[in-house]
């Protein structure tokens, strides 16, 4: 087809269209360029809990993966060795004593489980002997308390969803209970979620024949963690309450396979929060049969409880990769703190510790980053990073512009992966939960329990497994 | 004794950091904790606030 222009006019007209044309040519392939990103946050997971991190009595290929195909690192802490304050952090990137928020949010769980915790609390020890592990503040008034994130702090799906984005929560949220507090109210255009710290994988009744219940009687958690379905621990697809029949892990990789399905034309972030492997144990009896090589029931429900968690993983980056999303889409995979050895189902070996202490089995947890393209594959990271800096990082590789009215306590990630940057992302780590506090500056770790008048000083690099106490070698002089 | 020195001096720096980062940093709760955990570490009963 040939073209003839008679006059200046046209001439100048066709330059504006076709100039207009390829301006709007590259706007589409920068549109199509921002990163999807998934961040998926395990439940109490623990440091020795997978594969790749030593776990030889269990089989995780698809979490592993995203080590083998980005970066796996091996000091990644987080900000709290319990769940609601971590997942704060997580989500502000900020630490979360910034905002006050240091204890787990009260959840509002079934009234007779409640009503018979507190009447018959002397004589549930008998058969509950985890109980003599607790002493629980019955007498909160929770009226007097706004219990969960506050309104003027800024989750990262508030942040993407301003830049475009559509931003999906699906699993345990954590984040506050009722009105004020949902993930709506959070960022998120979509969510399938519990608000609490827990809920049953399998709701009642329970098809024994498909499911196998292990009970923790020695553990603190065990009365409510088997409470029905109520208040904090109903699944609800945003505003509604949901009945949900399936095995609550597969559910939510169902939930966010269909989020990606929905949204693959545009750029999204979908944060996918499993409960696994959160008590109560719960595990499909095809789960706990794969685990041949362990003889104990506990530890075949909670390594199968892992597997499929692993599973449910891998269908969701099938369903990226089947969607042709690959190369676009960043994933981001760690636990909310380490695991909890009061269950006796891990210990986070070699670390010592988990799950409600500041030693590094509490705070040291899986973490993976895949970035196609921009993060070289199969590479570990030695040097401590924090859970803080997945809100830069993730600001950073969307083109998001952090809010400069407040500090922010994490890095974008990206630089020091890359080597662009040479020093460390941080040198100082803080934990605070109420009267025990721990500081990490270096090599050097400080424990502080200031309700029993504990002191440990640790050198963590020469010692892994905080097995050294050097403040004991001159007690009088460390008081 | 130069060793005991440093292992003073490195608790010392390390709690003055700390109490500072809390002073100038951080807020009071919210709210209250909900309950006192105590945990076995390798046989050490340590209390935790939840």
């Amino acid at each position: 087809m040939c073209f003839v222009f008679k006059n200046k006019a046209t001439i100048q007209f066709a330059f504006a269209v076709i100039m207009c044309t390829a301006f709007m040519h590259v706007q589409a392939i920068a549109q199509v360029k921002k990163p999807n990103v998934i961040l998926i946050v395990a439940d109490d997971l623990g440091y020795s809990d997978l594969a790749s991190y030593g776990n030889k009595l269990i089989q995780t290929p698809n979490i592993d993966a995203l080590g083998t195909d980005g970066f796996r690192f091996t000091e990644g802490y987080v900000t709290a060795p319990i769940c609601g304050p971590s997942r704060e952090a997580i989500l502000t990137g900020r630490y979360q004593q910034r905002f006050g928020v240091e204890f787990m949010p009260y959840d509002h769980i079934d009234p007779r489980t409640m009503s018979n915790l507190r009447s018959n609390y002397t004589s549930l020890k008998k058969t509950t002997p985890g109980l003599k592990m607790l002493k629980p503040n019955f007498f909160v008034d929770r009226k007097d308390f706004k219990d969960g994130i506050p309104e003027n702090e800024i989750t990262i799906a508030e942040l993407l969803k301003k830049n475009g984005y559509i931003t999906g929560l699906v699993g345990k949220w954590n984040l506050g209970n009722g009105d004020g507090y949902h993930p709506s109210q959070s960022g998120y255009d979509y969510s399938y979620y519990f608000e609490g710290a827990l809920t049953r994988y399998v709701d009642d009744p329970v098809d024994t024949t498909r499911y196998i219940n292990q009970h923790l009687p020695w553990s603190f958690s065990e009365p409510v963690a088997w409470a029905p379905r109520y208040g904090s621990t109903e699944i609800r697809e945003g505003d509604s309450v949901v009945k949900d029949t399936g095995y609550l892990t597969f559910s939510f990789a169902s939930k966010a396979i269909d989020f990606i399905d929905r949204n693959k034309s545009s750029p999204f972030f979908l944060t996918l929060t499993f409960n696994a492997p959160h008590d109560p144990f719960q595990v499909p009896k095809e789960y706990f049969d794969r685990i041949h090589s362990v003889n104990d029931t506990l530890h075949r429900v909670y390594f199968g409880m892992i597997e499929a968690l692993d599973d449910a993983v891998g269908a969701v980056i099938k369903k990226v990769k089947d969607a042709g999303l690959e190369d676009n889409t960043v994933i981001i995979f760690l636990s909310d703190n380490g695991g909890a050895t009061y269950t006796r189902a891990t210990t986070n070996a070699p670390l010592r510790g988990g799950k409600c202490t500041h030693f590094d089995g509490g705070l040291l947890v899986p973490f993976f980053i895949k970035y196609p393209g921009v993060l070289k594959a199969n590479t570990i990271y030695n040097e401590p990073v924090s859970s803080l800096d997945i809100f830069s990082t993730i600001a950073a590789v969307t083109n998001t512009t952090l809010p400069d009215d407040r500090v922010y306590d994490g890095v974008n990630l990206i630089p020091y992966l890359t080597g662009k940057k040479d020093s460390l992302p941080h040198n100082v780590f803080y934990w605070r939960n109420g009267y025990s506090q721990a500081i990490r500056n270096g090599d050097w770790k400080l424990y502080i329990d200031k309700k029993s008048n504990l002191l440990y000083l640790f050198n963590v690099v020469n010692d892994l497994g905080e097995h050294h106490d050097l403040s004991k070698q001159y007690p009088e002089k460390s008081k | 004794m130069i060793f005991q020195n440093n292992i003073l001096k490195k608790v010392n720096e390390l709690q003055k950091q700390l109490e500072q980062w809390e002073k100038t940093q951080f807020i009071k709760p919210r709210w209250k904790s909900g309950a006192n955990v105590l945990i076995d570490v390798d046989g050490e009963m340590i209390w935790f606030p939840t």
